[in-house]
């Protein structure tokens, strides 16, 4: 794992059918591997799913493919929303059009 | 007793679809052979058959309202076709195809009833519906699905002897469309040719039809996966462009762990997308296939180079446009393949039209259809774009914009392609598409070209020996002079220290593909070129978002020039960090 890598850490916490995920560090083209592989396994019976992307600072073209995939699977059992987002990252999904498919507060 | 009974009735069912598959297989190649036998004759006269269309064009629509305008009734003569009706584009049509959606009104533009519109994204945003005649949709069935089964009958026959083997096919073409008011499909021209088959696809094509034909949203790349992957006697792999057919392995090759424990069990995992009707639907047609799994696992673990001839040991072609723009997937897409199995680059069409096909497997020029319409040529570096050419005076090596008049009531249509000349097959002339006329780039008038781009990566892919997944180009104007940006996606992050030295490569390429380029930044009349490397799945990312946005899969072709704010702010926003 790169330098770039070693600091992302997913954690969750599950309440009923409300799932809230955390993320921290860079959500680049290494890490969403995993950020993926963790919403495929984590998605069953989650009616309202949250994001918190207070301590991301970088999110690449490969971990907005993940956020749309999330949304994707969300539009079918529930609501999604994003939270917290740096400038930054927020500029990100703003000038990608990203932020027109997905509900970010 | 009763085990017994569903064994029997698996087996009977087993038996059904193999004889069926066998069928169907022998019915494609027969018709597949009768329309290379049509290619064959027509193209030995194609100039008589295409005036003769045209003649019979006009005096079949004499009393519409369009040929009564045109007074088709007294044009005895290709010339007198030119004097009298002038060259088309489709805002001159556009208020007789809205009477004809909402109205039903008959005999405007054709006698020919429109049995479908094709829909095609319009300039401000209204997407354009181009009506489509049963004559036309029959070209399209012709030539569009029919001929590639005879063109690799034909490979195959001449390569080893024998004819192609009986097998399944994963289907990537996108079967979307909804009806107009008054009944008439409206959508992609390809959906509708299948749902005439839609009885016998469960006999041919891997994926149940509710994935052909989804109702509702539903993870497609994942099924499609999902049911091509638990067979083995997979033959074929068919997608409008390759890219479809890239992202389908690429997606394979990131959820290959999922999708086997899915093989394994006879389940769909459960964070797939899937109504739930649906979703019930999909998994009766599932069981478990340990060994299937086990074997799939031990390949993907060896590396994906050569991987579907692995996973599917009769693998016997592939068939999507892979030409011009889509040489970077085409690259890819061998490395999924290995170098044995033949492509088949399917036709040269627009909505307006099935204008030219393949006739050889890897082809890579289309041989003009004479029975798809009459053509006319306007010379691509002519001042005067008023004045056309016939087939018969085409020259080998030459550029020309394509005029169609066609069989669905479109007249001197400039469908605004330009396309190269790179032979004759027979009298039928063979042509490469080069680039739209809209997609050119021109800051100071140096008029670079889609093929332009398109050599100059490929010979900067070969020097510097970088994988490029895809790339675009931007006319950036806000600076004085004005200057090009490259925007290329490699395949693995580009060391910072190593970019200037890339930029210097594309750069001599591309002043080498278009001169005039190269004396405008030799005299300071543009500025150098800049490079920008993107992220990787950029393209991807793009793809993805278009498709939730509403656009088919279908309709996706790549991003050769930035052309609008939108675009810019999106791949602009994905570069590379350093």
């Amino acid at each position: 794992m790169s330098a770039e890598n070693e600091g992302f850490q997913i954690s969750h916490e599950k309440e009923g059918n409300r799932l809230k995920v955390s993320l921290k560090g860079e959500i680049n083209v290494d890490t969403s591997r995993e950020f993926d592989a963790f919403i495929n396994d984590n998605l069953e019976g989650v009616k309202e799913l949250e994001f918190d992307l207070k301590e991301v600072d970088f999110v690449s073209s490969a971990g907005l493919r993940v956020f749309l995939n999330a949304q994707n699977i969300m539009d079918e059992q529930g609501s999604m929303v994003i939270r917290n987002m740096s400038e930054d990252v927020k500029e990100v999904f703003d000038m990608t059009g990203f932020s027109d498919v997905m509900n970010i507060e | 007793m009763k085990k017994q009974g569903s064994d029997i009735r698996e087996i009977s069912s087993k038996v059904k679809e193999t004889a069926m598959n066998l069928g169907i297989t022998k019915v494609l190649v027969y018709r597949g052979r009768k329309a290379l036998r049509d290619i064959d004759n027509n193209s030995k006269r194609a100039i008589s058959l295409s005036e003769e269309l045209l003649m019979k064009l006009l005096d079949e629509n004499k009393d519409t309202e369009y040929g009564k305008r045109y007074d088709f009734a007294h044009i005895g003569s290709i010339s007198e076709y030119k004097e009298k009706v002038p060259l088309s584009v489709y805002d001159d049509y556009e208020p007789y195809i809205k009477r004809m959606v909402e109205d039903d009104e008959k005999n405007l533009l054709t006698v020919r009833p429109p049995k479908h519109y094709a829909l095609s994204s319009g300039s401000v945003g209204v997407p354009k519906h181009i009506p489509v005649s049963e004559e036309e949709l029959d070209i399209y069935s012709k030539y569009g699905t029919g001929l590639c089964f005879g063109v690799i009958d034909k490979y195959y026959r001449n390569t080893t002897g024998r004819s192609v083997k009986p097998g399944f096919g994963l289907n990537l073409i996108e079967l979307k469309f909804q009806d107009t008011k008054h009944g008439v499909p409206k959508g992609a021209i390809s959906g509708n040719i299948m749902k005439q088959v839609k009885d016998i696809t469960k006999y041919i094509l891997t994926s149940p039809w509710d994935v052909i034909n989804p109702q509702g949203d539903m993870d497609l790349k994942y099924l499609r996966a999902r049911f091509a992957l638990e067979r083995e006697d997979v033959t074929f792999l068919v997608g409008a462009f390759m890219t479809a057919l890239v992202d389908t392995v690429d997606y394979i090759r990131a959820n290959w762990e999922m999708l086997c424990k899915d093989i394994y069990h006879g389940r769909i995992d459960s964070s797939i997308k899937i109504p739930d009707e649906q979703r019930k639907v999909f998994e009766q047609l599932l069981c478990p296939s340990p060994e299937r799994a086990r074997k799939l696992v031990k390949e993907f673990r060896k590396g994906f180079d050569g991987i579907l001839t692995r996973i599917w040991p009769d693998l016997q072609f592939v068939a999507g446009i892979g030409t011009g723009g889509f040489f970077t997937y085409s690259k890819k897409m061998r490395r999924y393949t290995g170098k044995n199995i033949p492509y088949n680059n399917l036709t040269y069409a627009a909505s307006e039209g099935l204008f030219a096909a393949a006739r050889h497997a890897g082809d890579t020029s289309y041989v003009l259809l004479p029975e798809g319409g009459f053509y006319e040529f306007i010379p691509a570096n002519a001042d005067d774009d008023s004045t056309t050419l016939t087939i018969d005076q085409l020259e080998e090596g030459e550029e020309y914009e394509i005029v169609v008049t066609n069989l669905s009531g479109f007249y001197r249509y400039r469908i605004k392609d330009v396309i190269r000349v790179t032979g004759f097959y027979n009298e039928a002339p063979m042509l490469q598409f080069i680039y739209r006329k809209s997609q050119m780039l021109s800051i100071q008038g140096e008029k670079t070209n889609e093929e332009s781009v398109r050599w100059s990566i490929e010979q900067f892919m070969k020097d510097t020996k970088l994988v490029i997944n895809d790339y675009s180009v931007y006319a950036d104007t806000d600076s004085e002079p004005g200057h090009y940006v490259f925007l290329m996606e490699p395949d693995t992050k580009v060391p910072e220290e190593k970019i200037a030295g890339y930029r210097d490569v594309i750069e001599a390429k591309m002043m080498q593909a278009n001169p005039s380029y190269g004396d405008k930044i030799r005299t300071g009349v543009l500025s150098p070129m800049e490079l920008i490397f993107l992220q990787n799945e950029t393209y991807q990312a793009y793809r993805d978002l278009m498709i939730r946005k509403g656009t088919s899969p279908n309709q996706l072709k790549p991003v050769r020039v930035i052309d609008t704010p939108i675009k810019k702010k999106f791949f602009f926003t994905l570069r590379e960090r350093y």
